[in-house]
Protein backbone atom coordinates (compact mmCIF):
# COMPACT_ATOMS: atom_id res chain seq x y z
CA UNK A 1 0.00 0.00 0.00
CA UNK A 2 2.15 2.15 0.92
CA UNK A 3 6.14 1.79 -0.55
CA UNK A 4 9.29 3.46 0.33
CA UNK A 5 12.06 3.16 -2.00
CA UNK A 6 15.67 4.22 -1.72
CA UNK A 7 14.74 7.37 0.01
CA UNK A 8 17.46 9.60 0.88
CA UNK A 9 17.04 12.72 3.07
CA UNK A 10 18.98 14.99 4.04
CA UNK A 11 18.81 18.38 6.85
CA UNK A 12 20.86 20.99 4.90
CA UNK A 13 24.37 18.99 4.60
CA UNK A 14 23.30 16.14 7.21
CA UNK A 15 22.33 12.92 5.47
CA UNK A 16 19.85 11.61 7.82
CA UNK A 17 18.40 9.06 5.45
CA UNK A 18 20.23 6.90 4.03
CA UNK A 19 18.57 4.67 1.45
CA UNK A 20 15.56 3.51 3.50
CA UNK A 21 13.31 0.75 2.08
CA UNK A 22 9.83 0.36 3.60
CA UNK A 23 6.88 -1.56 2.29
CA UNK A 24 3.59 -1.50 4.54
CA UNK A 25 0.50 -3.71 3.32
CA UNK A 26 -3.26 -2.67 3.88
CA UNK A 27 -4.27 -3.65 7.30
CA UNK A 28 -0.83 -4.01 8.52
CA UNK A 29 0.45 -2.41 12.32
CA UNK A 30 3.88 -1.31 11.46
CA UNK A 31 6.88 -0.23 14.12
CA UNK A 32 9.85 1.20 13.52
CA UNK A 33 11.89 1.29 16.30
CA UNK A 34 15.61 2.63 16.68
CA UNK A 35 17.90 4.41 19.13
CA UNK A 36 17.69 8.64 19.23
CA UNK A 37 18.39 10.08 16.09
CA UNK A 38 18.09 6.54 13.78
CA UNK A 39 16.25 8.72 11.83
CA UNK A 40 12.89 7.19 12.35
CA UNK A 41 10.67 10.09 12.84
CA UNK A 42 12.51 11.96 9.53
CA UNK A 43 11.15 8.82 8.00
CA UNK A 44 7.60 10.09 9.08
CA UNK A 45 8.70 13.85 7.90
CA UNK A 46 9.57 12.15 4.58
CA UNK A 47 6.15 10.47 3.76
CA UNK A 48 4.44 13.30 4.90
CA UNK A 49 6.18 16.03 2.46
CA UNK A 50 7.24 18.23 4.99
CA UNK A 51 10.58 17.41 4.41
CA UNK A 52 10.90 16.18 0.92
CA UNK A 53 13.21 13.40 -0.01
CA UNK A 54 16.28 14.51 -2.00
CA UNK A 55 16.04 10.95 -3.65
CA UNK A 56 13.88 8.18 -3.70
CA UNK A 57 10.31 7.57 -4.47
CA UNK A 58 7.57 6.84 -2.33
CA UNK A 59 4.29 5.27 -3.84
CA UNK A 60 0.66 5.28 -1.90
CA UNK A 61 -1.36 2.34 -4.16
CA UNK A 62 0.88 2.91 -6.63
CA UNK A 63 0.84 6.59 -7.24
CA UNK A 64 4.09 8.85 -6.95
CA UNK A 65 3.70 11.01 -4.38
CA UNK A 66 7.48 11.41 -3.12
CA UNK A 67 7.25 15.44 -3.94
CA UNK A 68 3.35 16.28 -2.91
CA UNK A 69 2.78 19.20 -0.60
CA UNK A 70 1.57 17.70 2.76
CA UNK A 71 -1.75 19.22 2.16
CA UNK A 72 -2.22 16.84 -1.10
CA UNK A 73 -0.78 13.84 0.70
CA UNK A 74 -3.05 14.06 3.67
CA UNK A 75 -5.82 14.00 1.01
CA UNK A 76 -4.40 11.24 -0.07
CA UNK A 77 -5.19 9.64 3.05
CA UNK A 78 -1.83 9.60 4.46
CA UNK A 79 -2.09 11.41 8.28
CA UNK A 80 0.80 12.09 11.23
CA UNK A 81 0.10 12.40 14.75
CA UNK A 82 3.03 14.57 15.30
CA UNK A 83 5.36 14.02 18.21
CA UNK A 84 4.82 15.93 21.69
CA UNK A 85 1.11 15.63 20.27
CA UNK A 86 0.67 19.52 18.98
CA UNK A 87 -2.51 19.83 19.83
CA UNK A 88 -3.73 23.06 19.33
CA UNK A 89 -3.80 24.49 23.06
CA UNK A 90 -6.29 27.38 22.60
CA UNK A 91 -8.78 25.65 20.85
CA UNK A 92 -11.53 23.23 22.51
CA UNK A 93 -11.29 19.60 22.32
CA UNK A 94 -14.40 19.80 19.79
CA UNK A 95 -12.41 22.39 17.46
CA UNK A 96 -9.62 20.78 17.61
CA UNK A 97 -11.37 17.72 15.95
CA UNK A 98 -13.20 19.82 13.68
CA UNK A 99 -9.58 21.36 12.46
CA UNK A 100 -8.49 17.48 12.09
CA UNK A 101 -11.35 17.30 9.10
CA UNK A 102 -10.51 20.50 7.62
CA UNK A 103 -10.20 19.15 3.91
CA UNK A 104 -13.15 17.84 4.02
CA UNK A 105 -16.69 18.70 3.33
CA UNK A 106 -18.83 15.77 3.65
CA UNK A 107 -21.20 17.05 6.74
CA UNK A 108 -22.85 13.77 7.00
CA UNK A 109 -19.79 11.07 7.69
CA UNK A 110 -17.80 14.15 9.78
CA UNK A 111 -20.86 13.84 12.05
CA UNK A 112 -20.46 9.35 11.85
CA UNK A 113 -16.71 10.26 12.46
CA UNK A 114 -16.74 11.94 15.53
CA UNK A 115 -19.20 9.94 17.14
CA UNK A 116 -16.72 7.23 16.43
CA UNK A 117 -13.79 9.37 18.02
CA UNK A 118 -15.84 9.89 21.01
CA UNK A 119 -17.21 6.09 21.19
CA UNK A 120 -13.19 5.07 20.99
CA UNK A 121 -12.18 7.66 23.43
CA UNK A 122 -15.35 8.59 26.54
CA UNK A 123 -13.29 11.09 28.13
CA UNK A 124 -12.92 13.69 25.23
CA UNK A 125 -16.98 13.30 24.54
CA UNK A 126 -17.09 14.65 28.20
CA UNK A 127 -14.58 17.08 28.06
CA UNK A 128 -15.93 18.52 24.11
CA UNK A 129 -16.06 22.39 25.25
CA UNK A 130 -12.47 22.33 27.36
CA UNK A 131 -9.59 24.20 25.74
CA UNK A 132 -7.10 21.63 24.52
CA UNK A 133 -3.96 23.41 26.46
CA UNK A 134 -5.44 22.57 30.17
CA UNK A 135 -6.15 18.52 29.11
CA UNK A 136 -3.47 16.05 30.70
CA UNK A 137 -0.50 14.27 28.41
CA UNK A 138 -2.68 11.52 28.09
CA UNK A 139 -5.84 13.16 27.08
CA UNK A 140 -3.86 15.24 24.63
CA UNK A 141 -2.51 12.33 22.69
CA UNK A 142 -6.05 10.70 22.19
CA UNK A 143 -6.94 13.98 21.10
CA UNK A 144 -3.94 13.85 18.75
CA UNK A 145 -4.80 10.46 17.45
CA UNK A 146 -8.45 11.49 17.31
CA UNK A 147 -7.85 14.63 15.12
CA UNK A 148 -5.87 12.49 12.88
CA UNK A 149 -8.81 10.10 12.92
CA UNK A 150 -11.31 12.75 11.44
CA UNK A 151 -9.19 13.24 7.93
CA UNK A 152 -10.26 9.32 7.45
CA UNK A 153 -7.04 8.24 6.99
CA UNK A 154 -5.77 5.12 5.37
CA UNK A 155 -2.59 5.18 6.83
CA UNK A 156 -2.25 6.79 10.53
CA UNK A 157 1.65 7.47 11.00
CA UNK A 158 2.25 8.02 14.68
CA UNK A 159 5.17 9.57 16.00
CA UNK A 160 5.97 8.26 19.19
CA UNK A 161 2.76 7.79 20.66
CA UNK A 162 4.13 7.03 24.08
CA UNK A 163 6.61 10.21 24.98
CA UNK A 164 6.30 11.49 28.37
CA UNK A 165 2.84 9.53 29.13
CA UNK A 166 2.44 7.16 32.17
CA UNK A 167 2.84 3.63 31.29
CA UNK A 168 -0.68 2.50 32.45
CA UNK A 169 -1.88 5.23 29.70
CA UNK A 170 0.26 4.36 27.50
CA UNK A 171 -1.00 0.42 27.63
CA UNK A 172 -4.51 2.25 27.15
CA UNK A 173 -3.55 4.13 24.05
CA UNK A 174 -1.50 1.28 22.44
CA UNK A 175 -5.06 -1.10 22.90
CA UNK A 176 -6.89 1.56 21.26
CA UNK A 177 -4.43 1.37 18.46
CA UNK A 178 -5.25 -1.97 17.95
CA UNK A 179 -9.00 -1.40 17.95
CA UNK A 180 -8.57 1.35 15.14
CA UNK A 181 -6.57 -0.88 12.89
CA UNK A 182 -9.02 -3.49 13.81
CA UNK A 183 -12.12 -2.14 13.68
CA UNK A 184 -11.70 0.55 10.94
CA UNK A 185 -9.25 -1.44 9.00
CA UNK A 186 -6.75 1.80 8.89
CA UNK A 187 -3.16 0.80 8.12
CA UNK A 188 -0.81 2.00 11.14
CA UNK A 189 2.73 3.10 10.78
CA UNK A 190 4.33 3.33 14.68
CA UNK A 191 7.69 5.03 15.09
CA UNK A 192 8.67 4.28 19.06
CA UNK A 193 11.48 4.36 21.31
CA UNK A 194 9.68 1.76 23.63
CA UNK A 195 10.53 -1.08 21.34
CA UNK A 196 8.99 -3.86 23.68
CA UNK A 197 5.55 -2.16 23.19
CA UNK A 198 5.81 -1.48 19.65
CA UNK A 199 7.35 -4.70 18.50
CA UNK A 200 3.98 -6.42 21.11
CA UNK A 201 1.37 -4.23 18.88
CA UNK A 202 3.01 -4.47 15.57
CA UNK A 203 2.51 -7.29 13.01
CA UNK A 204 5.71 -6.07 11.29
CA UNK A 205 8.74 -4.31 12.63
CA UNK A 206 11.49 -2.08 11.13
CA UNK A 207 14.89 -1.86 13.16
CA UNK A 208 16.72 1.63 12.28
CA UNK A 209 20.49 2.41 12.81
CA UNK A 210 21.70 5.84 11.69
CA UNK A 211 19.72 6.59 8.50
CA UNK A 212 19.57 2.50 7.39
CA UNK A 213 17.14 0.00 8.13
CA UNK A 214 19.13 -3.11 9.51
CA UNK A 215 16.45 -5.38 10.00
CA UNK A 216 12.97 -6.30 9.62
CA UNK A 217 10.93 -9.39 10.68
CA UNK A 218 7.55 -10.19 12.04
CA UNK A 219 7.30 -8.56 15.43
CA UNK A 220 7.11 -11.54 17.50
CA UNK A 221 10.41 -12.67 15.78
CA UNK A 222 11.91 -9.14 16.80
CA UNK A 223 10.85 -9.52 19.96
CA UNK A 224 13.00 -12.30 20.22
CA UNK A 225 15.88 -11.36 18.14
CA UNK A 226 19.25 -11.55 20.17
CA UNK A 227 20.38 -8.58 18.57
CA UNK A 228 17.67 -6.81 19.05
CA UNK A 229 17.16 -7.57 22.75
CA UNK A 230 20.33 -6.96 23.52
CA UNK A 231 19.92 -2.98 22.25
CA UNK A 232 16.96 -1.73 22.27
CA UNK A 233 15.37 -4.07 25.21
CA UNK A 234 17.09 -3.98 27.69
CA UNK A 235 17.75 -7.63 28.28
CA UNK B 1 8.42 50.93 39.88
CA UNK B 2 4.84 49.41 39.79
CA UNK B 3 3.27 52.40 42.32
CA UNK B 4 5.03 54.72 40.26
CA UNK B 5 3.61 53.60 37.16
CA UNK B 6 -0.15 53.29 39.21
CA UNK B 7 0.36 56.38 40.61
CA UNK B 8 1.41 58.16 37.44
CA UNK B 9 -1.52 56.43 35.89
CA UNK B 10 -4.18 57.80 38.59
CA UNK B 11 -2.50 61.47 38.15
CA UNK B 12 -3.26 61.18 34.58
CA UNK B 13 -6.42 59.92 34.53
CA UNK B 14 -7.22 62.19 37.32
CA UNK B 15 -6.78 64.90 35.19
CA UNK B 16 -8.33 64.18 32.42
CA UNK B 17 -11.59 63.33 34.57
CA UNK B 18 -11.49 66.98 35.68
CA UNK B 19 -11.71 68.43 32.28
CA UNK B 20 -14.26 65.49 31.50
CA UNK B 21 -16.29 66.09 34.41
CA UNK B 22 -15.97 69.93 34.19
CA UNK B 23 -16.55 69.79 30.44
CA UNK B 24 -19.58 67.88 31.23
CA UNK B 25 -20.59 70.02 34.09
CA UNK B 26 -20.83 73.49 31.94
CA UNK B 27 -22.12 71.86 28.71
CA UNK B 28 -23.49 68.40 28.67
CA UNK B 29 -24.45 69.13 25.16
CA UNK B 30 -21.18 69.62 23.88
CA UNK B 31 -19.90 67.27 26.14
CA UNK B 32 -21.87 64.76 24.28
CA UNK B 33 -21.05 66.00 20.76
CA UNK B 34 -17.67 65.86 21.71
CA UNK B 35 -17.80 62.20 22.97
CA UNK B 36 -19.88 60.73 20.33
CA UNK B 37 -17.74 62.45 17.97
CA UNK B 38 -14.76 60.17 20.02
CA UNK B 39 -16.34 57.28 19.83
CA UNK B 40 -17.39 57.76 16.07
CA UNK B 41 -13.31 58.23 15.16
CA UNK B 42 -12.86 55.45 17.94
CA UNK B 43 -14.89 52.78 16.18
CA UNK B 44 -13.26 53.50 13.05
CA UNK B 45 -9.61 53.13 14.49
CA UNK B 46 -10.98 49.88 16.16
CA UNK B 47 -11.53 48.11 13.03
CA UNK B 48 -8.20 48.73 12.00
CA UNK B 49 -7.00 47.92 15.09
CA UNK B 50 -8.91 44.48 14.25
CA UNK B 51 -7.14 43.86 11.16
CA UNK B 52 -3.96 44.76 12.62
CA UNK B 53 -4.16 42.29 15.38
CA UNK B 54 -5.42 39.71 13.55
CA UNK B 55 -2.73 39.76 11.06
CA UNK B 56 0.08 39.98 13.93
CA UNK B 57 -1.49 37.54 16.03
CA UNK B 58 -1.34 35.07 13.03
CA UNK B 59 1.52 35.26 11.28
CA UNK B 60 3.59 37.38 14.01
CA UNK B 61 4.30 39.85 11.31
CA UNK B 62 3.51 43.92 11.50
CA UNK B 63 2.08 44.65 9.03
CA UNK B 64 3.39 47.88 7.81
CA UNK B 65 0.83 48.17 4.80
CA UNK B 66 -2.27 47.84 6.83
CA UNK B 67 -3.12 51.69 6.44
CA UNK B 68 -2.13 51.53 2.95
CA UNK B 69 -4.44 48.86 2.11
CA UNK B 70 -7.35 51.10 4.17
CA UNK B 71 -6.42 54.06 2.14
CA UNK B 72 -6.65 52.55 -1.16
CA UNK B 73 -10.27 51.28 -0.30
CA UNK B 74 -10.66 55.19 0.52
CA UNK B 75 -9.25 55.97 -2.88
CA UNK B 76 -11.41 53.37 -4.87
CA UNK B 77 -14.36 54.64 -2.77
CA UNK B 78 -13.23 58.00 -4.09
CA UNK B 79 -12.65 57.07 -7.44
CA UNK B 80 -15.84 55.08 -7.99
CA UNK B 81 -18.52 57.99 -6.47
CA UNK B 82 -16.65 60.93 -8.13
CA UNK B 83 -17.68 58.77 -11.33
CA UNK B 84 -20.83 57.97 -10.88
CA UNK B 85 -21.66 61.47 -9.44
CA UNK B 86 -20.70 62.67 -12.55
CA UNK B 87 -22.97 60.43 -14.53
CA UNK B 88 -25.71 61.63 -12.18
CA UNK B 89 -26.68 58.70 -10.53
CA UNK B 90 -28.69 57.87 -7.21
CA UNK B 91 -26.55 59.08 -3.76
CA UNK B 92 -27.61 55.63 -2.26
CA UNK B 93 -26.59 53.76 -5.19
CA UNK B 94 -23.77 55.12 -5.80
CA UNK B 95 -22.83 54.70 -1.40
CA UNK B 96 -23.43 51.01 -1.96
CA UNK B 97 -21.91 50.64 -5.25
CA UNK B 98 -18.51 52.93 -3.79
CA UNK B 99 -18.64 50.12 -0.58
CA UNK B 100 -18.54 47.03 -3.21
CA UNK B 101 -15.70 48.23 -4.62
CA UNK B 102 -13.54 49.84 -2.09
CA UNK B 103 -14.08 46.12 -0.18
CA UNK B 104 -13.45 44.51 -3.47
CA UNK B 105 -10.44 46.26 -4.38
CA UNK B 106 -8.89 46.20 -0.95
CA UNK B 107 -9.49 42.60 -0.70
CA UNK B 108 -7.15 42.40 -4.23
CA UNK B 109 -4.79 44.47 -2.68
CA UNK B 110 -4.54 42.22 0.83
CA UNK B 111 -4.28 39.24 -1.03
CA UNK B 112 -1.64 40.54 -3.45
CA UNK B 113 0.18 42.07 -1.05
CA UNK B 114 -0.08 39.01 1.16
CA UNK B 115 1.26 36.81 -2.29
CA UNK B 116 3.83 39.06 -3.40
CA UNK B 117 5.70 40.28 -0.59
CA UNK B 118 5.26 37.88 2.81
CA UNK B 119 3.97 34.45 1.17
CA UNK B 120 7.86 33.89 -0.43
CA UNK B 121 8.88 34.96 3.10
CA UNK B 122 7.16 33.16 5.36
CA UNK B 123 10.10 30.69 6.45
CA UNK B 124 12.81 33.37 6.76
CA UNK B 125 13.47 35.24 9.66
CA UNK B 126 11.22 37.79 11.12
CA UNK B 127 12.99 40.47 10.54
CA UNK B 128 13.18 39.86 6.93
CA UNK B 129 8.86 39.93 6.25
CA UNK B 130 9.58 43.09 8.42
CA UNK B 131 11.11 45.12 5.91
CA UNK B 132 9.21 43.44 3.01
CA UNK B 133 6.38 44.67 4.72
CA UNK B 134 7.50 48.55 4.72
CA UNK B 135 9.06 47.98 1.29
CA UNK B 136 4.80 47.23 0.49
CA UNK B 137 3.87 50.43 2.75
CA UNK B 138 6.21 52.86 0.81
CA UNK B 139 5.68 51.38 -2.52
CA UNK B 140 1.97 51.36 -2.10
CA UNK B 141 2.37 55.57 -0.69
CA UNK B 142 4.10 56.44 -3.53
CA UNK B 143 2.02 54.49 -5.67
CA UNK B 144 -1.15 56.35 -5.02
CA UNK B 145 0.77 59.24 -4.91
CA UNK B 146 1.88 59.06 -8.22
CA UNK B 147 -1.27 57.71 -9.59
CA UNK B 148 -3.72 60.01 -8.23
CA UNK B 149 -2.14 63.16 -5.98
CA UNK B 150 -0.88 63.93 -3.36
CA UNK B 151 -3.03 66.60 -2.79
CA UNK B 152 -6.29 66.74 0.00
CA UNK B 153 -9.42 65.64 -2.43
CA UNK B 154 -12.64 66.47 -1.21
CA UNK B 155 -15.06 63.42 -0.26
CA UNK B 156 -19.03 64.57 -0.80
CA UNK B 157 -20.91 62.85 1.64
CA UNK B 158 -22.95 60.00 0.28
CA UNK B 159 -25.30 59.65 3.26
CA UNK B 160 -28.15 61.59 3.70
CA UNK B 161 -29.54 63.29 6.37
CA UNK B 162 -32.03 60.62 7.57
CA UNK B 163 -35.26 62.57 8.26
CA UNK B 164 -36.39 60.54 11.43
CA UNK B 165 -32.82 61.49 12.88
CA UNK B 166 -33.49 64.98 12.55
CA UNK B 167 -34.35 65.56 16.41
CA UNK B 168 -30.99 64.13 17.61
CA UNK B 169 -28.92 65.69 14.62
CA UNK B 170 -27.86 67.92 17.34
CA UNK B 171 -26.03 65.22 19.38
CA UNK B 172 -25.28 62.83 16.45
CA UNK B 173 -25.15 63.39 12.83
CA UNK B 174 -26.26 60.82 10.66
CA UNK B 175 -23.17 59.80 9.25
CA UNK B 176 -21.77 59.23 12.25
CA UNK B 177 -24.88 56.87 13.19
CA UNK B 178 -24.06 55.10 10.40
CA UNK B 179 -20.71 54.61 11.07
CA UNK B 180 -21.29 53.34 14.53
CA UNK B 181 -24.11 50.79 13.78
CA UNK B 182 -21.98 49.95 10.60
CA UNK B 183 -19.17 49.39 13.25
CA UNK B 184 -21.56 47.20 15.78
CA UNK B 185 -22.24 45.26 13.05
CA UNK B 186 -19.24 44.32 11.51
CA UNK B 187 -17.51 43.26 14.82
CA UNK B 188 -20.75 40.97 15.52
CA UNK B 189 -19.89 39.12 12.56
CA UNK B 190 -16.12 38.82 12.47
CA UNK B 191 -17.01 37.61 16.11
CA UNK B 192 -19.23 34.91 14.35
CA UNK B 193 -16.86 33.92 11.59
CA UNK B 194 -13.67 33.64 14.21
CA UNK B 195 -15.69 31.77 16.58
CA UNK B 196 -17.56 29.95 14.96
CA UNK B 197 -16.72 28.93 11.23
CA UNK B 198 -13.89 26.91 10.30
CA UNK B 199 -11.78 29.55 8.12
CA UNK B 200 -12.49 31.41 11.83
CA UNK B 201 -11.22 28.06 13.90
CA UNK B 202 -7.93 27.81 11.55
CA UNK B 203 -7.55 31.30 12.17
CA UNK B 204 -7.32 30.85 15.65
CA UNK B 205 -5.22 27.39 15.76
CA UNK B 206 -2.29 28.95 13.70
CA UNK B 207 0.11 30.76 15.90
CA UNK B 208 0.76 27.38 17.80
CA UNK B 209 1.53 25.90 13.94
CA UNK B 210 3.58 28.82 13.41
CA UNK B 211 6.59 26.06 13.84
CA UNK B 212 7.82 23.91 11.31
CA UNK B 213 6.49 21.03 12.13
CA UNK B 214 3.43 21.37 13.34
CA UNK B 215 2.47 23.00 10.15
CA UNK B 216 2.79 20.11 8.41
CA UNK B 217 0.72 17.74 10.62
CA UNK B 218 -2.03 16.54 9.48
CA UNK B 219 -4.65 18.90 8.52
CA UNK B 220 -2.41 21.80 7.20
CA UNK B 221 -3.31 23.18 3.91
CA UNK B 222 -0.79 25.16 1.71
CA UNK B 223 -1.21 28.58 3.41
CA UNK B 224 -4.86 29.15 2.51
CA UNK B 225 -6.15 29.66 5.83
CA UNK B 226 -3.44 32.82 6.12
CA UNK B 227 -4.49 33.90 2.81
CA UNK B 228 -7.90 34.10 3.57
CA UNK B 229 -7.26 35.78 7.01
CA UNK B 230 -6.02 38.84 4.54
CA UNK B 231 -8.84 38.77 2.82
CA UNK B 232 -10.95 38.72 5.52
CA UNK B 233 -8.72 41.68 6.88
CA UNK B 234 -8.42 43.63 4.23
CA UNK B 235 -12.43 43.45 3.46
CA UNK B 236 -12.79 44.45 7.31
CA UNK B 237 -10.58 47.50 7.26
CA UNK B 238 -12.48 48.38 4.20
CA UNK B 239 -16.05 48.10 5.11
CA UNK B 240 -15.84 51.74 7.22
CA UNK B 241 -14.02 53.54 4.18
CA UNK B 242 -17.04 55.12 2.38
CA UNK B 243 -17.55 57.12 5.50
CA UNK B 244 -14.73 59.09 5.31
CA UNK B 245 -17.13 61.91 4.95
CA UNK B 246 -15.21 64.52 4.30
CA UNK B 247 -11.41 64.09 3.12
CA UNK B 248 -9.44 61.29 2.35
CA UNK B 249 -5.67 61.84 3.13
CA UNK B 250 -3.38 60.20 0.43
CA UNK B 251 -0.70 62.34 1.10
CA UNK B 252 -0.50 62.31 5.32
CA UNK B 253 -1.74 58.38 4.82
CA UNK B 254 -1.29 58.05 8.90
CA UNK B 255 2.30 57.82 8.92
CA UNK B 256 1.45 54.43 10.03
CA UNK B 257 -1.75 53.25 11.95
CA UNK B 258 0.85 52.20 14.61
CA UNK B 259 1.09 55.48 15.69
CA UNK B 260 -2.41 56.32 16.31
CA UNK B 261 -2.20 53.25 18.18
CA UNK B 262 0.69 54.41 20.18
CA UNK B 263 -1.35 57.83 21.21
CA UNK B 264 -4.58 56.05 21.69
CA UNK B 265 -2.45 54.60 24.49
CA UNK B 266 -0.44 57.19 25.88
CA UNK B 267 -2.98 58.17 28.95
CA UNK B 268 -2.76 54.28 29.83
CA UNK B 269 1.11 53.90 31.52
CA UNK B 270 1.80 49.77 32.03
CA UNK B 271 -0.95 49.35 34.80
CA UNK B 272 -3.66 49.58 32.24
Amino acid sequence: MLKLTNIHTYYGNIHALKGIDIEVEEGEVISLIGSNGAGKSTTLMTTCGIVPAKKGRIELNGEDITYLPPDEIVKKGICQVPEGRRIFPYLTVAENLDMGAFLRNDTEKIKQDLDYVYELFPILANRKNQVGGTLSGGEQQMLAISRALMSRPKILLLDEPSLGLAPIVVKQIFTIIGKINQESKTTIFIVEQNANLALKAAHRGYVMETGKITMTDTGANLLVNEDVKKAYLGI
Amino acid sequence: MRWINIGLGLAVTGIIGFFVVRELLIDPLYFFELFLGGLTRGSIYALIALGYTMVYGIIQLINFAHGEIYMIGAMTALIVASVLGLWGWNTAVIAILAVVFAIVYSCAYGFTVEKIAYKPLRNSPRLSALISAIGMSLFLQNYVMLAQTPDYLPFKSLIPDFHFWEPYAHIITSVELTIIITTVIVMILLGILIKFTRIGKAMRSLPVMWDRSTFSSDFWQGSKPLSQRFWVVSALSRAQCWDRWYWVFPKAILPDISTVNMKMYLPFPSWY
